[in-house]
């Protein structure tokens, strides 16, 4: 019971983070939409850890828990692909932005 | 015809002079990319007469080199040569470049440290190992028989530089130059070139970690 009181309190502080984010427009609406629902997720399982033992049959594992880790680390490991391509576009740009001024130079 | 050195340097200052030199002796177009180096690398460069490209900050040899090459290509150059700044090549070796093309025999041409002999024996037994086995994935990758696969020495014609798309910035531009070379269908030679070891330029060279880091770049670009 207090882990999920603890979980319910940093879901609480991380929406308000993603709301100032988005009150701010550092993040666009489909972002704000995006972190509400997957924050949304953890509290629900939080408070009804059992639901997960449905994801979990559809999967053909044991335990809900299993089946949340299991798609957890899927999920992580493809946003760090995108978030490592994302960031070698952003080192091209430099590149390109130094390469330009050097050649301007000339 | 308009021949154009191109070096990328960073953090060459104890040894650019000599290079320089020694090159001047036959070439004129020479340009040093000076890839943000914080020691007087882009100094020397100018005081030895050498047209001096300033990066703001470091990219990488592949960056400097096609920041270079842009350069040159701009100058309306006919044939571009890539020569490293750490000493390691001879400017003797640039005419066994590019007479070939010259001679119409190819779009560029490759130096190999394997073709000559005398090369082969300085070569640190494990930085050896570690280009046998670049030579392999580079044959998978570009399906290029090539015996030299991370030689900075090449020279090619202005048409081909305008080709060759070099979006690596850093190491993996040697492997990526190979494969555009087989993915245009441009005609190639190789010519044996002399390496001239040094610890300095060892030290500089590439280690086993950069050759992973390759490998990974390489693979994640495939995968974009």
């Amino acid at each position: 019971m207090v882990l999920k009181i603890i979980v319910s309190f940093f879901v609480l502080f991380a929406l308000s983070r993603v709301y100032l984010r988005y009150r701010d427009k550092s993040v666009g609406l489909f972002a704000l939409i995006f972190w509400t629902i997957l924050w949304g997720l953890v509290l629900f399982f939080a408070w009804l850890p059992r639901s997960s033992d449905t994801i979990a049959r559809i999967l053909g594992l044991s335990r809900g828990v299993e089946a949340l880790l299991s798609i957890s680390v899927v999920v992580l490991f493809y946003a760090i692909f995108r978030l490592y391509v994302k960031l070698e576009f952003i080192e091209h740009e430099i590149t390109s932005l130094v390469r330009n001024l050097a050649l301007k130079k000339k | 015809m308009k021949v154009y050195i191109i070096i990328p340097a960073f953090n060459e200052e104890k040894v650019l002079k000599n290079v320089l030199n020694d090159l001047k002796i036959h070439f004129d177009n020479i340009i040093v990319v000076d890839d943000a180096s914080d020691d007087t690398t882009a100094q020397i460069a100018e005081q030895e007469g050498c047209i001096v490209l300033h990066h703001l900050v470091n990219r990488g040899q592949g960056a400097a080199l096609k920041t270079g090459i842009k350069f040159a290509l701009m100058e309306k150059a006919d044939i571009i040569v890539t020569f490293d700044a750490d000493g390691q090549h001879r400017s003797e070796d640039i005419h066994n470049l590019v007479n070939p093309i010259l001679n119409h025999k190819c779009d560029i041409t490759l130096g190999s440290r394997f073709i000559n002999p005398e090369s082969t024996k300085k070569i640190p037994t494990f930085r050896k190992f570690l280009l046998k086995c670049a030579i392999v994935f580079t044959r998978v990758t570009a399906n290029l028989p090539v015996t030299d696969t991370h030689n900075g020495m090449r020279a090619m014609t202005a048409d081909a530089a305008k080709i060759i798309s070099i979006q690596q910035d850093r190491m993996a531009h040697a492997t990526e130059i190979l494969e555009e070379i087989s993915k245009h269908n441009l005609t190639f030679i190789e010519v044996p070139v002399l390496i001239n070891y040094s610890d300095y330029s060892l030290d500089k060279g590439q280690h086993f970690g950069d050759f992973v880091k390759i490998i990974f770049k390489l693979f994640v670009h495939k995968l974009k």
